[in-house]
Protein backbone atom coordinates (compact mmCIF):
# COMPACT_ATOMS: atom_id res chain seq x y z
CA UNK A 1 0.00 0.00 0.00
CA UNK A 2 0.99 3.49 -0.48
CA UNK A 3 1.84 5.90 2.19
CA UNK A 4 0.80 9.69 1.76
CA UNK A 5 3.51 12.17 2.67
CA UNK A 6 2.36 15.88 3.90
CA UNK A 7 5.18 18.37 3.60
CA UNK A 8 4.83 20.71 6.49
CA UNK A 9 3.56 23.95 5.35
CA UNK A 10 6.44 26.55 7.16
CA UNK A 11 7.60 30.06 7.60
CA UNK A 12 10.49 30.57 9.70
CA UNK A 13 10.48 28.99 11.93
CA UNK A 14 7.02 27.52 12.53
CA UNK A 15 4.89 25.49 10.69
CA UNK A 16 1.48 27.04 10.30
CA UNK A 17 -2.11 25.28 10.97
CA UNK A 18 -2.60 24.97 6.99
CA UNK A 19 -0.53 21.49 8.14
CA UNK A 20 -3.45 20.44 10.03
CA UNK A 21 -5.97 20.88 7.69
CA UNK A 22 -3.42 19.25 4.48
CA UNK A 23 -3.05 16.44 7.19
CA UNK A 24 -7.03 16.48 7.36
CA UNK A 25 -7.11 16.26 3.51
CA UNK A 26 -4.19 13.08 3.24
CA UNK A 27 -6.76 11.53 6.31
CA UNK A 28 -9.59 10.77 3.91
CA UNK A 29 -7.40 8.71 1.68
CA UNK A 30 -6.77 5.84 4.11
CA UNK A 31 -3.39 5.28 3.50
CA UNK A 32 -0.14 5.80 6.39
CA UNK A 33 0.59 9.65 6.83
CA UNK A 34 4.12 10.79 7.02
CA UNK A 35 4.92 14.25 7.58
CA UNK A 36 8.32 15.46 5.83
CA UNK A 37 9.48 19.00 8.11
CA UNK A 38 12.30 20.98 6.42
CA UNK A 39 15.20 23.05 8.34
CA UNK A 40 15.46 24.68 11.72
CA UNK A 41 12.57 25.32 13.44
CA UNK A 42 11.25 26.05 17.33
CA UNK A 43 10.85 22.96 18.76
CA UNK A 44 7.66 24.18 20.17
CA UNK A 45 5.98 24.15 16.78
CA UNK A 46 6.21 21.18 16.48
CA UNK A 47 4.72 19.30 19.37
CA UNK A 48 1.34 18.92 18.33
CA UNK A 49 2.54 16.93 15.24
CA UNK A 50 4.41 14.81 17.85
CA UNK A 51 1.28 13.75 19.05
CA UNK A 52 -0.75 13.68 15.87
CA UNK A 53 -3.08 10.87 16.39
CA UNK A 54 -3.04 10.54 12.28
CA UNK A 55 0.78 10.20 11.56
CA UNK A 56 2.73 7.21 11.53
CA UNK A 57 6.16 9.11 11.01
CA UNK A 58 7.82 12.72 10.91
CA UNK A 59 10.87 13.09 9.17
CA UNK A 60 12.85 15.86 9.85
CA UNK A 61 15.26 17.57 6.81
CA UNK A 62 18.06 19.18 9.27
CA UNK A 63 21.06 20.52 6.56
CA UNK A 64 21.65 23.92 6.74
CA UNK A 65 21.18 24.59 3.06
CA UNK A 66 17.26 23.65 3.52
CA UNK A 67 16.90 26.81 6.19
CA UNK A 68 15.91 29.03 3.29
CA UNK A 69 13.08 26.44 2.11
CA UNK A 70 14.59 27.15 -1.62
CA UNK A 71 12.65 25.16 -3.97
CA UNK A 72 16.02 24.60 -5.71
CA UNK A 73 17.67 22.80 -2.77
CA UNK A 74 14.52 21.42 -1.07
CA UNK A 75 12.55 19.33 -4.46
CA UNK A 76 16.20 17.09 -5.32
CA UNK A 77 16.28 16.27 -1.08
CA UNK A 78 12.63 15.35 -0.62
CA UNK A 79 12.64 13.64 -3.99
CA UNK A 80 15.35 11.30 -2.86
CA UNK A 81 13.70 10.48 0.20
CA UNK A 82 10.19 10.16 -1.45
CA UNK A 83 11.37 8.10 -4.18
CA UNK A 84 12.88 5.22 -1.75
CA UNK A 85 9.21 4.79 -1.36
CA UNK A 86 7.23 6.15 -3.23
CA UNK A 87 3.86 7.42 -2.41
CA UNK A 88 1.06 10.25 -2.97
CA UNK A 89 2.53 14.19 -2.07
CA UNK A 90 0.23 16.92 -0.54
CA UNK A 91 1.05 20.63 0.18
CA UNK A 92 -0.68 23.41 1.17
CA UNK A 93 -1.80 25.46 -1.92
CA UNK A 94 -0.32 28.91 -0.82
CA UNK A 95 2.58 30.37 -2.06
CA UNK A 96 5.21 28.20 -0.35
CA UNK A 97 3.45 25.04 -2.34
CA UNK A 98 3.23 26.48 -5.23
CA UNK A 99 6.98 27.11 -5.24
CA UNK A 100 8.15 23.94 -4.39
CA UNK A 101 5.25 21.39 -4.98
CA UNK A 102 5.17 21.35 -8.66
CA UNK A 103 9.07 21.24 -9.44
CA UNK A 104 9.01 18.62 -6.50
CA UNK A 105 6.63 16.72 -8.90
CA UNK A 106 8.38 17.30 -12.07
CA UNK A 107 11.73 15.21 -10.58
CA UNK A 108 9.14 12.59 -9.34
CA UNK A 109 7.77 12.28 -12.92
CA UNK A 110 4.28 12.68 -10.63
CA UNK A 111 1.13 14.07 -12.28
CA UNK A 112 -0.17 16.95 -9.75
CA UNK A 113 -3.23 17.98 -9.05
CA UNK A 114 -4.14 21.71 -7.74
CA UNK A 115 -6.50 23.47 -5.26
CA UNK A 116 -7.84 20.57 -4.21
CA UNK A 117 -10.86 21.42 -2.25
CA UNK A 118 -12.98 17.69 -1.83
CA UNK A 119 -11.12 13.86 -1.70
CA UNK A 120 -14.08 11.11 -1.49
CA UNK A 121 -11.34 8.73 -3.23
CA UNK A 122 -10.41 7.92 -5.36
CA UNK A 123 -12.42 10.97 -6.40
CA UNK A 124 -10.83 14.51 -5.77
CA UNK A 125 -12.67 18.40 -6.93
CA UNK A 126 -10.50 20.78 -7.14
CA UNK A 127 -11.18 24.72 -8.45
CA UNK A 128 -10.57 25.80 -11.97
CA UNK A 129 -11.51 29.10 -13.52
CA UNK A 130 -11.20 31.47 -10.33
CA UNK A 131 -13.17 28.61 -8.21
CA UNK A 132 -15.85 29.48 -10.89
CA UNK A 133 -16.20 25.88 -11.60
CA UNK A 134 -15.05 22.73 -9.80
CA UNK A 135 -13.61 19.99 -12.01
CA UNK A 136 -13.61 16.42 -10.54
CA UNK A 137 -11.47 13.69 -11.66
CA UNK A 138 -10.75 10.05 -10.97
CA UNK A 139 -7.21 8.89 -9.71
CA UNK A 140 -5.30 6.14 -11.25
CA UNK A 141 -3.38 3.68 -9.41
CA UNK A 142 -0.11 5.75 -9.52
CA UNK A 143 0.51 8.12 -7.14
CA UNK A 144 0.25 12.15 -8.05
CA UNK A 145 0.90 15.45 -5.70
CA UNK A 146 -2.32 17.21 -4.88
CA UNK A 147 -2.20 21.03 -3.45
CA UNK A 148 -4.70 21.19 -1.33
CA UNK A 149 -6.83 24.34 -0.22
CA UNK A 150 -6.22 24.36 3.19
CA UNK A 151 -9.54 26.43 4.33
CA UNK A 152 -11.56 24.05 2.33
CA UNK A 153 -10.77 21.13 5.20
CA UNK A 154 -12.52 21.46 8.76
CA UNK A 155 -9.39 20.15 11.35
CA UNK A 156 -11.15 18.32 14.41
CA UNK A 157 -10.77 19.76 17.75
CA UNK A 158 -8.29 17.20 19.32
CA UNK A 159 -6.05 15.02 17.33
CA UNK A 160 -3.60 14.04 20.16
CA UNK A 161 -2.84 10.76 21.29
CA UNK A 162 0.45 8.81 20.82
CA UNK A 163 3.71 9.87 20.21
CA UNK A 164 5.21 9.49 16.51
CA UNK A 165 8.61 8.55 15.25
CA UNK A 166 11.04 11.11 14.52
CA UNK A 167 13.62 10.41 11.80
CA UNK A 168 16.17 13.14 11.28
CA UNK A 169 17.98 13.17 7.81
CA UNK A 170 20.94 15.73 8.06
CA UNK A 171 23.06 14.79 4.95
CA UNK A 172 22.40 15.92 1.09
CA UNK A 173 22.04 13.64 -1.55
CA UNK A 174 25.80 12.33 -2.92
CA UNK A 175 24.96 14.90 -6.31
CA UNK A 176 23.28 18.46 -5.54
CA UNK A 177 23.02 20.99 -8.22
CA UNK A 178 25.44 23.12 -8.77
CA UNK A 179 23.68 26.56 -9.75
CA UNK A 180 23.25 29.37 -6.90
CA UNK A 181 20.15 29.72 -5.09
CA UNK A 182 19.34 32.19 -1.83
CA UNK A 183 16.91 34.61 -0.11
CA UNK A 184 18.20 37.92 0.05
CA UNK A 185 15.64 39.71 2.25
CA UNK A 186 12.32 38.22 3.78
CA UNK A 187 8.92 40.14 4.40
CA UNK A 188 8.86 41.97 8.10
CA UNK A 189 6.15 40.77 9.65
CA UNK A 190 4.30 41.88 12.43
CA UNK A 191 3.35 38.66 14.33
CA UNK A 192 0.86 40.30 16.62
CA UNK A 193 -1.53 41.38 13.89
CA UNK A 194 -4.06 38.82 12.52
CA UNK A 195 -3.60 37.06 9.60
CA UNK A 196 -5.66 36.47 6.66
CA UNK A 197 -5.27 32.68 7.09
CA UNK A 198 -6.40 32.01 10.59
CA UNK A 199 -8.59 35.04 11.45
CA UNK A 200 -11.91 34.95 12.57
CA UNK A 201 -13.07 37.84 11.70
CA UNK A 202 -11.84 39.74 7.98
CA UNK A 203 -12.37 42.89 7.12
CA UNK A 204 -11.48 44.43 3.64
CA UNK A 205 -11.93 46.87 1.19
CA UNK A 206 -11.68 48.24 -2.47
CA UNK A 207 -10.49 50.68 -4.69
CA UNK A 208 -13.79 53.05 -3.59
CA UNK A 209 -11.83 53.33 -0.32
CA UNK A 210 -9.86 56.03 -2.65
CA UNK A 211 -6.28 55.93 -0.34
CA UNK A 212 -4.20 54.51 1.86
CA UNK A 213 -4.78 56.71 4.22
CA UNK A 214 -8.46 55.16 4.52
CA UNK A 215 -7.16 51.42 4.54
CA UNK A 216 -5.17 52.81 7.53
CA UNK A 217 -8.37 53.97 9.40
CA UNK A 218 -10.09 50.83 8.53
CA UNK A 219 -7.07 48.73 9.69
CA UNK A 220 -7.23 50.53 13.22
CA UNK A 221 -11.00 49.40 13.41
CA UNK A 222 -10.09 46.01 12.08
CA UNK A 223 -7.07 45.68 14.42
CA UNK A 224 -9.75 47.02 17.84
CA UNK A 225 -12.43 44.71 16.81
CA UNK A 226 -9.14 41.44 16.23
CA UNK A 227 -9.98 41.01 12.71
CA UNK A 228 -7.67 40.97 10.06
CA UNK A 229 -7.52 43.30 7.14
CA UNK A 230 -7.66 42.60 2.99
CA UNK A 231 -7.94 44.57 0.50
CA UNK A 232 -8.64 43.59 -3.78
CA UNK A 233 -6.25 43.48 -6.19
CA UNK A 234 -7.48 46.83 -7.14
CA UNK A 235 -6.86 48.35 -3.67
CA UNK A 236 -3.57 46.39 -4.16
CA UNK A 237 -2.47 47.77 -7.18
CA UNK A 238 -3.48 51.36 -6.51
CA UNK A 239 -1.01 51.24 -3.68
CA UNK A 240 -3.66 51.33 -1.03
CA UNK A 241 -2.54 48.66 1.22
CA UNK A 242 0.25 46.00 0.78
CA UNK A 243 0.11 42.99 -1.76
CA UNK A 244 -0.07 40.29 1.30
CA UNK A 245 -3.13 41.46 1.89
CA UNK A 246 -4.60 40.54 -1.20
CA UNK A 247 -7.98 38.60 -1.10
CA UNK A 248 -9.05 36.80 -4.36
CA UNK A 249 -7.79 34.45 -7.55
CA UNK A 250 -4.17 35.78 -7.36
CA UNK A 251 -4.22 36.70 -3.60
CA UNK A 252 -4.90 34.72 -0.55
CA UNK A 253 -7.95 32.49 -0.12
CA UNK A 254 -10.18 32.94 2.66
CA UNK A 255 -12.57 31.09 5.11
CA UNK A 256 -13.16 33.30 8.32
CA UNK A 257 -16.59 33.71 10.53
CA UNK A 258 -17.41 36.68 9.31
CA UNK A 259 -16.09 38.67 5.92
CA UNK A 260 -17.26 42.27 5.88
CA UNK A 261 -16.61 43.67 2.46
CA UNK A 262 -16.36 47.44 2.25
CA UNK A 263 -16.65 48.99 -1.15
CA UNK A 264 -15.71 46.15 -3.22
CA UNK A 265 -17.98 45.60 -6.74
CA UNK A 266 -17.81 41.70 -6.23
CA UNK A 267 -15.54 40.79 -9.51
CA UNK A 268 -15.54 36.88 -9.28
CA UNK A 269 -11.58 37.43 -9.38
CA UNK A 270 -12.23 38.70 -6.17
CA UNK A 271 -14.95 36.18 -5.04
CA UNK A 272 -12.97 33.39 -5.83
CA UNK A 273 -10.96 33.78 -2.53
CA UNK A 274 -14.03 34.71 -0.03
CA UNK A 275 -16.89 31.81 -0.84
CA UNK A 276 -15.79 29.67 1.87
CA UNK A 277 -16.55 32.29 4.64
CA UNK A 278 -19.22 31.43 6.71
CA UNK A 279 -20.79 34.86 7.30
CA UNK A 280 -20.69 37.53 4.46
CA UNK A 281 -21.54 41.12 5.13
CA UNK A 282 -21.20 43.29 2.49
CA UNK A 283 -21.53 47.12 2.43
CA UNK A 284 -21.68 48.89 -0.96
CA UNK A 285 -23.34 52.47 -2.34
CA UNK A 286 -24.41 50.80 -5.53
CA UNK A 287 -27.19 48.19 -5.14
CA UNK A 288 -26.66 46.63 -8.21
CA UNK A 289 -22.94 45.40 -6.83
CA UNK A 290 -22.48 41.89 -7.54
CA UNK A 291 -21.03 41.62 -3.98
CA UNK A 292 -24.47 41.81 -2.68
CA UNK A 293 -25.45 38.38 -4.46
CA UNK A 294 -22.62 36.03 -2.90
CA UNK A 295 -22.95 37.84 0.67
CA UNK A 296 -25.71 37.01 3.68
CA UNK A 297 -26.24 40.65 4.58
CA UNK A 298 -26.37 43.87 2.67
CA UNK A 299 -25.96 47.12 3.13
CA UNK A 300 -26.63 49.66 0.62
CA UNK A 301 -24.50 53.00 2.27
CA UNK A 302 -21.64 54.62 2.38
CA UNK A 303 -18.44 52.70 3.66
CA UNK A 304 -17.46 56.02 5.56
CA UNK A 305 -20.81 56.12 7.52
CA UNK A 306 -20.73 52.65 8.65
CA UNK A 307 -16.88 52.72 9.63
CA UNK A 308 -17.96 55.74 11.36
CA UNK A 309 -19.90 54.26 13.17
CA UNK A 310 -17.82 51.40 13.85
CA UNK A 311 -15.25 54.06 15.58
CA UNK A 312 -17.86 55.23 17.94
CA UNK A 313 -18.75 51.54 19.19
CA UNK A 314 -15.10 50.67 19.78
CA UNK A 315 -13.75 53.82 20.40
CA UNK A 316 -10.75 55.77 17.69
CA UNK B 1 52.45 49.56 -14.07
CA UNK B 2 52.46 45.63 -15.32
CA UNK B 3 50.04 45.13 -12.69
CA UNK B 4 47.82 48.29 -13.50
CA UNK B 5 47.73 46.86 -17.62
CA UNK B 6 46.81 43.48 -16.48
CA UNK B 7 43.94 44.38 -14.70
CA UNK B 8 42.86 47.09 -17.72
CA UNK B 9 43.08 43.98 -19.80
CA UNK B 10 41.17 41.47 -17.21
CA UNK B 11 38.36 44.11 -16.95
CA UNK B 12 38.42 44.93 -20.85
CA UNK B 13 38.25 41.34 -21.38
CA UNK B 14 35.00 41.15 -18.65
CA UNK B 15 33.57 43.64 -20.94
CA UNK B 16 33.73 41.91 -24.06
CA UNK B 17 32.22 38.71 -22.44
CA UNK B 18 29.41 40.39 -20.46
CA UNK B 19 28.58 42.00 -24.45
CA UNK B 20 29.02 38.52 -26.17
CA UNK B 21 26.70 37.33 -23.29
CA UNK B 22 24.35 39.84 -23.73
CA UNK B 23 23.56 40.05 -27.17
CA UNK B 24 23.59 36.40 -27.55
CA UNK B 25 20.82 35.84 -24.79
CA UNK B 26 17.81 34.51 -25.81
CA UNK B 27 14.26 34.10 -24.18
CA UNK B 28 11.80 32.17 -24.51
CA UNK B 29 8.58 33.09 -23.65
CA UNK B 30 5.80 30.41 -23.20
CA UNK B 31 2.33 31.77 -23.79
CA UNK B 32 -1.21 30.23 -23.54
CA UNK B 33 -4.74 30.95 -25.05
CA UNK B 34 -7.05 30.92 -22.45
CA UNK B 35 -10.73 32.30 -22.05
CA UNK B 36 -11.04 36.28 -21.62
CA UNK B 37 -11.02 37.14 -18.06
CA UNK B 38 -14.25 39.00 -18.45
CA UNK B 39 -16.14 35.38 -19.15
CA UNK B 40 -17.95 33.93 -16.62
CA UNK B 41 -17.33 29.97 -18.04
CA UNK B 42 -20.28 27.75 -17.69
CA UNK B 43 -20.86 24.04 -17.51
CA UNK B 44 -23.21 22.35 -20.26
CA UNK B 45 -23.66 19.11 -21.52
CA UNK B 46 -24.48 17.14 -18.84
CA UNK B 47 -21.42 18.29 -16.62
CA UNK B 48 -18.88 16.73 -18.78
CA UNK B 49 -18.34 20.17 -20.64
CA UNK B 50 -17.12 23.50 -20.30
CA UNK B 51 -19.13 26.31 -22.57
CA UNK B 52 -15.97 27.83 -24.54
CA UNK B 53 -16.78 26.37 -27.81
CA UNK B 54 -18.20 30.78 -28.72
CA UNK B 55 -16.40 32.16 -26.18
CA UNK B 56 -13.92 34.96 -26.76
CA UNK B 57 -10.51 33.71 -25.81
CA UNK B 58 -7.50 35.84 -25.35
CA UNK B 59 -3.89 36.02 -24.84
CA UNK B 60 -3.62 34.62 -20.95
CA UNK B 61 -3.32 38.42 -18.67
CA UNK B 62 -0.04 36.81 -16.88
CA UNK B 63 1.34 35.82 -19.99
CA UNK B 64 1.35 39.34 -21.73
CA UNK B 65 3.27 40.52 -18.23
CA UNK B 66 5.74 37.77 -19.07
CA UNK B 67 6.27 38.71 -22.55
CA UNK B 68 6.30 42.61 -21.96
CA UNK B 69 9.36 41.55 -19.29
CA UNK B 70 11.45 39.72 -21.93
CA UNK B 71 10.38 42.44 -24.53
CA UNK B 72 11.76 45.29 -22.47
CA UNK B 73 14.51 43.55 -21.75
CA UNK B 74 15.18 43.09 -25.83
CA UNK B 75 14.73 46.92 -26.37
CA UNK B 76 17.08 47.81 -23.18
CA UNK B 77 19.84 45.51 -25.27
CA UNK B 78 20.08 43.01 -22.08
CA UNK B 79 18.67 39.72 -24.32
CA UNK B 80 18.83 39.49 -28.36
CA UNK B 81 16.08 37.27 -29.33
CA UNK B 82 12.56 36.69 -27.69
CA UNK B 83 11.17 34.00 -28.75
CA UNK B 84 7.26 32.35 -28.02
CA UNK B 85 5.79 29.55 -27.75
CA UNK B 86 2.11 27.88 -27.15
CA UNK B 87 1.12 24.54 -27.24
CA UNK B 88 -2.42 23.84 -28.21
CA UNK B 89 -4.27 21.01 -29.90
CA UNK B 90 -6.32 23.81 -32.48
CA UNK B 91 -4.18 26.56 -34.29
CA UNK B 92 -3.98 29.52 -31.95
CA UNK B 93 -6.08 32.02 -33.69
CA UNK B 94 -4.14 35.44 -32.76
CA UNK B 95 -2.32 34.80 -29.84
CA UNK B 96 0.88 34.20 -31.31
CA UNK B 97 -0.09 36.96 -33.56
CA UNK B 98 -0.37 39.58 -30.74
CA UNK B 99 2.88 38.22 -29.23
CA UNK B 100 4.55 38.93 -32.30
CA UNK B 101 2.71 42.50 -32.60
CA UNK B 102 4.24 43.26 -29.40
CA UNK B 103 7.90 42.40 -29.93
CA UNK B 104 8.68 39.01 -29.48
CA UNK B 105 11.18 37.99 -32.76
CA UNK B 106 9.82 34.35 -33.73
CA UNK B 107 6.78 32.17 -32.82
CA UNK B 108 6.12 28.72 -32.20
CA UNK B 109 2.99 26.43 -32.06
CA UNK B 110 3.45 23.10 -30.96
CA UNK B 111 0.38 21.02 -31.75
CA UNK B 112 -0.70 18.23 -29.82
CA UNK B 113 -3.14 15.66 -30.55
CA UNK B 114 -4.63 15.45 -27.33
CA UNK B 115 -6.64 18.70 -25.93
CA UNK B 116 -6.52 18.59 -22.76
CA UNK B 117 -2.99 18.26 -21.41
CA UNK B 118 -2.17 18.14 -17.97
CA UNK B 119 0.67 20.64 -16.39
CA UNK B 120 3.52 17.79 -16.67
CA UNK B 121 2.91 17.19 -20.19
CA UNK B 122 2.99 20.93 -21.19
CA UNK B 123 6.59 21.23 -18.64
CA UNK B 124 7.82 17.61 -20.56
CA UNK B 125 6.90 19.82 -24.09
CA UNK B 126 8.37 23.03 -22.97
CA UNK B 127 11.88 21.48 -21.52
CA UNK B 128 11.86 19.43 -24.67
CA UNK B 129 11.40 22.68 -27.02
CA UNK B 130 14.69 24.59 -25.00
CA UNK B 131 16.70 21.04 -26.09
CA UNK B 132 15.92 21.88 -29.48
CA UNK B 133 16.28 26.29 -29.32
CA UNK B 134 18.56 26.81 -26.42
CA UNK B 135 18.14 29.42 -24.81
CA UNK B 136 18.73 30.99 -21.25
CA UNK B 137 15.41 32.63 -19.68
CA UNK B 138 12.16 31.24 -19.65
CA UNK B 139 9.32 33.11 -19.08
CA UNK B 140 5.75 32.20 -18.55
CA UNK B 141 2.77 33.81 -16.49
CA UNK B 142 2.22 32.64 -13.36
CA UNK B 143 -0.53 31.03 -13.90
CA UNK B 144 -3.16 30.72 -16.59
CA UNK B 145 -6.82 31.68 -15.67
CA UNK B 146 -8.11 28.45 -16.90
CA UNK B 147 -6.70 25.99 -15.01
CA UNK B 148 -5.37 28.01 -12.40
CA UNK B 149 -2.54 25.87 -11.14
CA UNK B 150 0.73 27.48 -11.68
CA UNK B 151 2.32 24.31 -12.55
CA UNK B 152 4.35 24.85 -15.48
CA UNK B 153 6.57 27.20 -14.60
CA UNK B 154 8.22 25.66 -11.61
CA UNK B 155 7.82 22.46 -13.41
CA UNK B 156 10.05 23.73 -16.50
CA UNK B 157 12.81 24.74 -13.89
CA UNK B 158 13.01 20.97 -11.93
CA UNK B 159 12.84 19.39 -15.39
CA UNK B 160 15.63 21.35 -16.65
CA UNK B 161 17.28 21.61 -13.88
CA UNK B 162 17.41 25.33 -13.40
CA UNK B 163 16.61 27.82 -10.76
CA UNK B 164 13.40 29.54 -10.64
CA UNK B 165 11.63 32.90 -9.63
CA UNK B 166 8.31 31.76 -9.40
CA UNK B 167 5.61 34.71 -9.34
CA UNK B 168 8.12 37.85 -9.51
CA UNK B 169 6.35 41.52 -9.18
CA UNK B 170 10.16 43.01 -9.70
CA UNK B 171 13.07 41.88 -11.36
CA UNK B 172 16.73 42.64 -11.90
CA UNK B 173 18.76 40.64 -14.68
CA UNK B 174 22.57 41.02 -14.33
CA UNK B 175 25.64 39.10 -16.45
CA UNK B 176 25.52 35.66 -14.38
CA UNK B 177 22.23 35.86 -12.19
CA UNK B 178 18.88 38.23 -11.62
CA UNK B 179 17.46 39.24 -8.48
CA UNK B 180 13.78 38.96 -7.93
CA UNK B 181 10.68 40.07 -5.80
CA UNK B 182 8.33 37.34 -5.27
CA UNK B 183 5.32 38.22 -4.00
CA UNK B 184 4.36 35.22 -1.11
CA UNK B 185 1.65 35.16 1.80
CA UNK B 186 3.81 37.05 4.20
CA UNK B 187 4.77 39.71 2.14
CA UNK B 188 7.70 40.79 -0.43
CA UNK B 189 11.02 37.88 -0.52
CA UNK B 190 13.75 38.79 -2.18
CA UNK B 191 16.31 35.82 -4.07
CA UNK B 192 18.79 35.84 -6.05
CA UNK B 193 19.38 32.43 -8.26
CA UNK B 194 22.06 31.97 -11.24
CA UNK B 195 21.29 31.70 -14.68
CA UNK B 196 19.97 29.73 -16.37
CA UNK B 197 16.48 30.66 -14.56
CA UNK B 198 12.51 30.34 -14.98
CA UNK B 199 10.39 33.26 -14.47
CA UNK B 200 6.76 33.23 -13.68
CA UNK B 201 5.06 37.13 -13.73
CA UNK B 202 3.05 38.47 -11.11
CA UNK B 203 0.47 41.05 -11.96
CA UNK B 204 2.45 43.92 -10.58
CA UNK B 205 5.64 43.14 -12.39
CA UNK B 206 4.63 45.11 -15.91
CA UNK B 207 1.80 46.50 -17.26
CA UNK B 208 1.71 44.95 -20.66
CA UNK B 209 1.55 47.17 -23.96
CA UNK B 210 -1.10 47.30 -26.60
CA UNK B 211 0.42 46.71 -30.43
CA UNK B 212 -0.04 49.28 -32.54
CA UNK B 213 -1.56 49.11 -36.04
CA UNK B 214 1.98 49.06 -38.04
CA UNK B 215 3.42 46.39 -35.18
CA UNK B 216 0.43 44.40 -36.29
CA UNK B 217 0.71 44.52 -39.60
CA UNK B 218 4.60 43.96 -39.48
CA UNK B 219 4.12 40.89 -37.14
CA UNK B 220 2.50 39.20 -40.35
CA UNK B 221 5.96 39.42 -41.59
CA UNK B 222 8.09 37.94 -38.66
CA UNK B 223 8.88 33.99 -38.73
CA UNK B 224 6.18 31.97 -37.47
CA UNK B 225 6.07 27.97 -37.16
CA UNK B 226 4.09 25.09 -35.98
CA UNK B 227 6.01 21.88 -35.04
CA UNK B 228 4.37 18.59 -34.15
CA UNK B 229 4.64 18.14 -30.26
CA UNK B 230 5.32 14.26 -31.11
CA UNK B 231 8.90 15.32 -32.24
CA UNK B 232 9.87 17.39 -29.17
CA UNK B 233 9.34 15.11 -25.93
CA UNK B 234 7.40 11.52 -25.62
CA UNK B 235 4.53 12.46 -23.11
CA UNK B 236 3.45 9.71 -20.63
CA UNK B 237 -0.02 8.98 -20.73
CA UNK B 238 -2.29 11.42 -17.73
CA UNK B 239 -3.01 9.05 -14.59
CA UNK B 240 -6.01 10.72 -13.95
CA UNK B 241 -9.26 10.49 -15.62
CA UNK B 242 -12.21 13.83 -15.44
CA UNK B 243 -15.04 13.28 -14.03
CA UNK B 244 -17.13 16.08 -14.75
CA UNK B 245 -17.69 19.50 -14.03
CA UNK B 246 -19.85 21.61 -11.00
CA UNK B 247 -20.62 24.85 -11.36
CA UNK B 248 -19.51 26.63 -7.70
CA UNK B 249 -22.80 28.37 -6.57
CA UNK B 250 -21.50 31.70 -4.67
CA UNK B 251 -25.03 32.72 -4.14
CA UNK B 252 -26.28 33.24 -1.26
CA UNK B 253 -29.72 34.44 -0.18
CA UNK B 254 -28.63 38.31 0.83
CA UNK B 255 -31.17 39.66 3.88
CA UNK B 256 -30.64 43.62 3.23
CA UNK B 257 -30.36 45.60 6.15
CA UNK B 258 -32.36 49.27 6.30
CA UNK B 259 -29.14 51.41 7.95
CA UNK B 260 -25.83 51.63 9.82
CA UNK B 261 -27.77 50.91 13.13
CA UNK B 262 -28.95 47.63 11.71
CA UNK B 263 -25.54 46.97 10.81
CA UNK B 264 -24.12 47.87 14.11
CA UNK B 265 -26.46 45.65 15.89
CA UNK B 266 -25.56 42.58 13.84
CA UNK B 267 -22.19 42.47 14.79
CA UNK B 268 -23.35 42.93 18.28
CA UNK B 269 -25.26 40.16 18.13
CA UNK B 270 -22.22 38.41 16.66
CA UNK B 271 -19.99 39.44 19.40
CA UNK B 272 -17.88 41.37 17.08
CA UNK B 273 -18.61 44.69 18.75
Amino acid sequence: MSCVYVIADQYMDTISDHTLAVIEAARSMAMPIVLLVAGDLSESTLVQFQTHTDLIKIVRFLHPTLNERMPEWLAPVLCEYIQREPGYVLMAANTYGKNLLPRLSALLDLEMVSNVCDISWPLVSHDIYAGNIIERVVLGDSPICMSIQASAFVVPPSKQAGHIVVEVIDALPDVMPDYTARVTNIPACDEAAPRLDNAACVIAGGRALGSEANFVRLGSVAAKIGAAMGGTRAAVDSGYIANHHQIGQTGQTIAPETYIAFGISGAIQHVAGITASRTIIAVNTDPGAEIFQVADYGLVGDWLEVVTALEQQVGK
Amino acid sequence: MSCGMRLTHGSGVFILVFLYWCTNMDVLVAVKQAVDYRVKVRVSDGDTQLKTAHVKQALNPFDAIALEAAVQWKEQGLVQRVLVATISHTPPTTVLQTCLAMGACEAFHIETSDAQLSGLQRAKLLAGFVQLHPVQLALLGKQAIDSDDGQTGPMLAGLLGWTQCIGVSDIRLEAEYCQAVREIDQGLQTIEVSLPTVITADLRLHAPRFPTLPQIVAAKRKPSHTLSADNISMLSTRTWQRKDYRQRVAQRSCTMLPDTAALMALLKQRGLI
